[in-house]
């Protein structure tokens, strides 16, 4: 985003650094301060959500977020599956990349992989319509539930929560 | 009065040809029903039926009356059946929606409104009967293929069912947990119906066995009768199946591959693979065994020249492919034609001789998805073998597949050598046929056939 943003739009502002020829259909490439400094803060935007996705995947027991939902449980159980999918699609990826060099064809390239992107969007469809079967099997979507006790919350988690409430108010405050 | 009662059901899913028809069967408290057939007869159908999953779930076109424990599945969904029938899939990693073992078995009890100071309880005791309860506090994602597909089984038996149905539960597992899983539900305190290609093994745990063939029912009698019927009718599934070792192979002749004091170790961890030589010359098949986590797979992927020994050599002359033991990872391309022709750089003449030599010349046109358990397995081995390779590496070829068409994967191999192919099979499967057989695991190779 930091490399390409800056060519391929025009802020009209700041100071010109370089100007070069005008492409078809993308127009002028040229890079300023303006558009350097708009390229910076919108890579680390795209930084902060990956490693927030991250975090979440790694640090965060999703069981436990599911059982804390409450009434928007089953939208949290959504969200946990989801990110599920993740790894699973680094498995799959594996998985058929191994299928293919067992063939004795080599994946070369970007155009090499990208056949297998139609082949993991389908695996994934496949495997969410077979848990939604297994689920359906457990009873999941009865009217009537109930929740497994679980440990009540100590003061450590209280005061976790309290600082990221006010890491956050922090962040919009800047 | 009986707990489950099918009448003249048939089933069609959108767009496809009646997967079961006219099936009438009744199921009783407690007993044992082992379902036998070959891959696409309808035992899953007729599973789906009896979860009222079929048509809830899988719309298409119903005929017929199933009723569980007096409810209609017309008019009651898998929901609603939840409390009274409990399944259990093929593959475990498609039915797991928690990721700590305990929640996962709570999570089944919650659905059903189980009181709050009951749950713990209850999957403390489902995990003991399946033999998992040192799991507990496990992530789900950390468990084996044969652990977690008895979570899976503990997850149904906490429902405390009346029937428990069990659709080839161990296809996607190797032989140890296989076994596990099945001594598990030995324990079951319910009825159960459980189709299984370990047709030996199921028919040790039925008191009766139901059989069938293309969507209907050809057997369904007590198992001392029924085993008398097989031996006479389908002496495959009656143990019928032997192994018809061919006779050592010359030992001249370069060999195709060759692995000199291999060593392997998966990143940091412990060394897989601890200094092992093994050669392949052609015209032999040489199966590799021993228990899981032996180094098989590992060992047929470095012969394969999939994986790079960590020290030692890794010789191979000629061509080498390698057939995973996941039949789904043969879905890469729209159509069969085009999946098997991936490996002969698109020449479809090719291919289309080699999805007819592996009855899939039906298929051409179809998406490799939309093939049945059974043909998915084919259309790997016809993707590996299509480029005629110098060395055919197998990984697990016969795991989950039916007493006939392993002994078709049998017939096919030593045609393979033959012609003078060198394979490699890794297995646990002792019928499969080989000139020699090397156990991993043991301190030097065991020949055993020889």
């Amino acid at each position: 985003m930091i490399v390409i943003s800056p060519l391929t739009w025009s802020s009209g502002g700041g100071t010109l650094l370089w100007e070069g020829p005008t492409l078809p259909v993308i127009g002028p490439l040229d890079i300023s301060t303006d558009e350097i400094q708009i390229a910076i803060v919108n890579g680390l935007r795209l930084a902060v959500v990956a490693l927030a996705f991250s975090a979440y995947t790694l640090l965060v027991d999703h069981d436990r977020l599911v059982s804390a939902a409450g009434f928007a449980r089953r939208s949290a159980l959504a969200v946990a599956l989801a990110t599920r999918l993740v790894p699973s699609l680094e498995r799959d990826a594996a998985g058929f990349a191994e299928s293919v060099r067992g063939r004795g064809v080599e994946l070369h390239g970007v155009r090499g992989y990208a056949m297998l992107l139609s082949p993991l969007v389908a695996g994934s469809l496949e495997r969410a319509t077979g848990l939604a079967e297994a689920m359906e099997a457990r009873g999941f979507g009865r009217n009537e539930t109930t929740r497994a006790p679980r440990p009540a919350w100590t003061l450590v988690d209280h005061v976790a929560i309290g600082a990221a409430f006010a890491l956050v108010a922090v962040a919009i405050w800047l | 009065m009986a707990l489950a009662c099918v009448e003249g059901l048939s089933f069609t899913y959108p767009g496809g040809v009646p997967a079961v028809r006219d099936l009438t069967l009744e199921l009783h408290a407690g007993e044992v029903v082992a379902l036998l057939g070959p891959s696409g007869s309808g035992k899953s159908t007729l599973l789906r039926a009896l979860a009222g999953l079929v048509p809830h779930f899988h719309g298409g076109r119903f005929a017929g009356r199933v009723e569980i424990g007096g409810l209609d599945t017309r008019s009651h969904g898998p929901a609603d059946l939840a409390g009274i029938v409990s399944s259990v899939f093929q593959d475990p990693e498609n039915q797991v929606v928690m990721t700590r073992v305990d929640n996962e078995v709570a999570f089944g009890l919650e659905n059903m409104a189980v009181a709050p100071d009951q749950i713990w309880a209850q999957v403390a005791v489902a995990l003991g009967e399946v033999g998992a309860a040192h799991l507990t506090s496990r992530r789900t994602v950390e468990l084996s293929g044969g652990e977690l597909q008895r979570v899976c089984l503990a997850s149904a038996l906490a429902l405390r069912p009346q029937l428990l149905l069990l659709d080839e539960p161990t296809s996607q597992l190797d032989a140890d947990g296989a076994e596990a899983f099945l001594a598990a539900v030995e324990q079951a305190q319910c009825a159960v119906v459980l189709s299984e290609q370990r047709v030996d093994r199921a028919l040790a745990l039925a008191d009766r066995v139901v059989m069938m063939e293309e969507g209907r029912i050809v057997l369904d009698a007590p198992v001392a009768e029924a085993r008398a019927w097989l031996s006479a009718s389908r002496p495959r599934y009656a143990g019928g199946l032997e192994r018809h070792d061919p006779p050592p192979r010359s030992t001249s002749g370069a060999p195709v591959v060759r692995l000199d004091a291999v060593h392997y170790a998966y990143g940091d961890g412990p060394e897989v693979l601890g200094g092992l030589s093994l050669s392949v010359r052609p015209g032999e098949i040489v199966a590799l065994e021993g228990r899981n986590g032996s180094g098989k797979t590992t060992l047929a992927k470095i012969a394969a020249g999939l994986l790079e020994p960590d020290t030692g050599l890794a010789t191979r002359i000629g061509r080498a492919t390698y057939l995973s033991q996941d039949p789904g990872r043969y879905l890469v391309r729209e159509t069969a034609l085009d999946e098997v022709a991936l490996g002969v750089g698109g020449d479809e003449v090719r291919a289309a001789a080699a999805l007819d030599r592996f009855g899939l010349a039906f298929a051409t046109r179809r998406h490799p998805r939309d093939l049945s358990s059974g043909e998915r397995e084919r259309l790997g081995v016809a993707a590996v073998s299509v480029s005629e390779p110098d060395l055919l590496v197998l990984d697990e070829p016969t795991r989950g597949i039916d007493p006939d068409r392993k002994a078709a994967l049998a017939a096919w191999l030593l045609s393979q050598a033959e012609v003078g192919r060198a394979v490699l099979v890794a297995t646990h499967d002792p019928l499969l046929p080989a000139h020699r057989r090397v156990r991993l695991g043991a301190s030097a190779e065991v020949p055993v056939a020889v």
